[in-house]
């Protein structure tokens, strides 16, 4: 008992002194993504954002989430191994933006693909960004096909930060980060 | 044509589609956990609308008015495609010398909501958009 008082107290510790407000390890169904974004439209909320950050704060976080729960409903059929299938999400509030940080496991076969979409809307300025989103409307009526990067690009203003860490021969951990400035 | 008429909840649209009235209003936050299950009897059902439409215009010489209000809170990405597809529903609506329109509202403090609107309209040049803020 004594060790696992002493980790809680890690993990407190940890996310305060990352100034993280919210955190959610486990598997992003679209009830959980719902109840969490419950949370975070309350933190929202009580911050001193005006109202159009406001909106694109909670517009960035759903597209994250969507882009995990997508993501891994992409990967039916060929799941990734159970201990391998939990996402990670947190929000860290610092003096003069927010951090939105997401985490999982995806195939290595996969990394490539998605490394390659990410430079590109990187690499793009607003106005292009538009154009591409344009474009992706145009083509994917499922949608799905990259909208959600984009769009999340647009309305931050932010370049995404990403990192694949590789586990083993199969698997890598795939963090995205966006930031929203105050 | 029967009305579709369903409630917000925390993911979909409330969604007034009354013929009866001529009422039509897709209002809310709309995420749905299944987009196109959501969203295609919609558009099928404006796809549908045409043939009353023409029989309207046949019987009595005038079709109802079309017109269609956006009042969204929050649309994810997924989203923005099937009501990109509404917006073609009533641009054929319209191209077929039917009255139809779309009135896209938005919060005057949510420029975003309004270029929203602004984007989908390019892809709909014939078909009249208007905006009005609340």
């Amino acid at each position: 008992m004594k060790t696992e008082t002493l980790a809680v107290h890690d993990v407190y510790q940890y996310m305060n002194e990352r100034r993280i407000i919210m955190s959610f390890l486990g598997d992003f169904t679209h009830k959980v993504v719902t109840s969490l974004l419950s949370s975070v439209k309350r933190i929202i909320d009580t911050s001193d954002l005006d109202f159009q950050m406001k909106k694109r704060f909670y517009a960035v976080v759903v597209e994250c989430l969507d882009n995990i729960s997508r993501h891994n409903f992409a990967l039916e059929g060929e799941q990734l191994p159970a201990k391998h299938s939990a996402t990670i999400f947190t929000i860290s509030e610092h003096d003069d933006h927010f951090t939105i940080q997401t985490g999982n496991y995806i195939h290595n076969k996969d990394v490539p693909s998605l490394s390659e979409r990410l430079d590109k809307v990187n690499s793009l300025d607003r106005e292009s960004l538009k154009a591409l989103y344009r474009e992706k409307m145009m083509e994917s009526p499922e949608g799905g096909g990259g909208l959600g990067i984009i769009d999340m690009s647009i309305r931050t203003g932010c370049k995404i930060s990403f990192d694949f860490k590789p586990i083993n021969g199969d698997i890598s951990f795939f963090v995205l980060q966006t930031i929203l400035s105050k | 044509m029967d009305a579709i008429l369903l409630e917000a909840t925390p993911t979909t649209p409330k969604v007034i589609i009354d013929p009866v009235s001529n009422k039509f209003e897709i209002s809310g936050e709309s995420r749905p956990e299944n987009t196109a299950k959501f969203f295609n009897p919609i558009v099928t059902w404006f796809d549908g609308y045409r043939s009353v439409l023409y029989f309207q215009k046949n019987s009595f010489g005038k079709s109802k008015k079309v017109s269609v209000d956006f009042k969204l809170e929050y649309f994810n990405s997924t989203s923005a495609t099937f009501i990109l597809d509404i917006f073609y529903q009533l641009e054929k609506i319209h191209k077929e010398g039917y009255e139809a329109e779309i009135i896209w509202h938005y919060d005057q403090r949510d420029t975003d909501m309004k270029e929203s609107g602004e984007e989908f309209s390019k892809y709909v040049p014939s078909l009249p958009v208007k905006y009005s803020e609340f």
